[in-house]
């Protein structure tokens, strides 16, 4: 029954950490969507077309979100290797 | 009968607020018809009388109105600012929402005030016929390739938000067994500008477009890339129409008109014209 226990705990360990592999990769794609997303809103900081006025009207105040990512990653930016390190969480 | 919009378009000074006159005249007496200037440079009053445009003197069944664009593109820019009032909510402190008002000089600003004028028109008014006195070239077909470029940009980000929304749903799925569903406020904002501008590009679609050019050979020069620049955007029903004629050339073919009595000589131009009015009545039946 003990060894029954221990290899339960030892596959939902197992499943637990494959589901966290999952997910890291799959919240680091829905990142650099989202990025993508504001930079095609707001990439007129960045020199990039922006939307026509009607787009930008109706969508602005419900990207903030969107907005501070954009932020976010600018300031990111500043430091790449910092940010590489964080993708490989090397601390 | 199913409404019909008709545009006319034409190098400056070749005619078209008379012919658009002319046609909602024709038509008028039998149907409910608008006549709509689009032209900021509005002549339409000079044409009808101004107590026609201001609803004082009625003509048959006529509606005819200068459109104030101005007005439009103000009241969207209130709109925005009260949007931008509940979700920046910090800047009123700072009375920071005036900075706003940078909108009013964008670039496609005055484009929008005519697509929010002409979407008014089209569902707020109950007419059988929609006389649209466009302003000259470069303007009329900016504002028709607007409303395709813009649904073109609604469509590219509706397809970037529901790679999101998959990706957050499988995200859910993962952690929790179980797809969460939010609902996505900008997804919604999207799918409601995806209807406003399809109903608006099927309408173009199936509008008639004629097309006004005199004698002169720039008028006709500018009238075949006109006709070029439509068929690009697909619009099957276009016609040249031969303003200020000294004689017929096709039945679409107007002689001389004396512009500052068309009103009341409309009986005169109208026994003196009359293959023009049945053929422009027999395009606008298809």
């Amino acid at each position: 029954m003990a060894l029954w226990h221990k290899i339960k705990q030892f596959f939902s360990a197992l499943d637990k950490w494959n589901k966290e592999e999952l997910t890291e990769m799959h919240e680091r794609e829905l990142m650099e969507l989202e990025h993508i997303f504001a930079l095609v809103n707001f990439g007129v900081v960045l020199g990039l077309p922006m939307p026509p006025l009607h787009i930008t009207g109706e969508l602005l105040p419900y990207l903030d979100d969107e907005l501070q990512l954009l932020f976010n990653r600018l300031e990111n930016s500043l430091d790449p290797i910092g940010e590489l390190f964080s993708i490989f969480s090397i601390d | 009968m199913d409404r019909k919009i008709v545009f006319l378009t034409g190098k400056g000074g070749v005619g078209k607020t008379t012919v658009s006159t002319l046609v909602s005249l024709y038509l008028s007496s039998r149907q409910k018809v608008g006549v709509f200037s689009f032209d900021p440079a509005h002549n339409l009053a000079d044409v009808l009388g101004r107590d026609v445009i201001n609803n004082k003197k009625k003509l048959q069944n006529l509606v005819a109105k200068e459109v104030d664009f101005e007005h439009w593109k103000r009241e969207y820019l209130k709109q925005i600012k009260q949007g931008f009032k509940s979700s920046y909510s910090y800047l009123t402190a700072y009375n920071m929402l005036d900075y706003f008002d940078i909108f009013e000089q964008a670039p496609d600003a005055d484009n929008l005030g005519m697509v929010l004028a002409f979407d008014d028109i089209i569902r707020n008014t109950d007419l059988d016929f929609y006389i649209f006195d466009m302003p000259p070239t470069a303007v009329a077909l900016d504002f028709f390739r607007t409303i395709r470029r813009n649904m073109r940009w609604v469509e590219a980000l509706i397809n970037l938000r529901k790679k999101i929304i998959e990706k957050k749903e499988i995200i859910s799925r993962i952690k929790l067994g179980v797809r969460e569903i939010e609902t996505d406020k900008v997804m919604k904002r999207l799918e409601n500008l995806q209807k406003f501008y399809s109903y608006l590009q099927n309408i173009l679609n199936s509008s008639v477009y004629l097309i006004v050019r005199n004698t002169d050979q720039l008028s006709h020069l500018e009238a075949d890339r006109i006709r070029t620049e439509l068929e690009k955007m697909n619009f099957d029903l276009v016609y040249f129409v031969n303003n200020k004629y000294p004689e017929p050339k096709d039945e679409l073919t107007l002689g001389m008109i004396n512009t500052d009595a068309v009103v009341d000589s409309f009986p005169e131009i109208l026994a003196e014209n009359k293959d023009f009015f049945q053929h422009v009545e027999h395009i606008l039946s298809k």
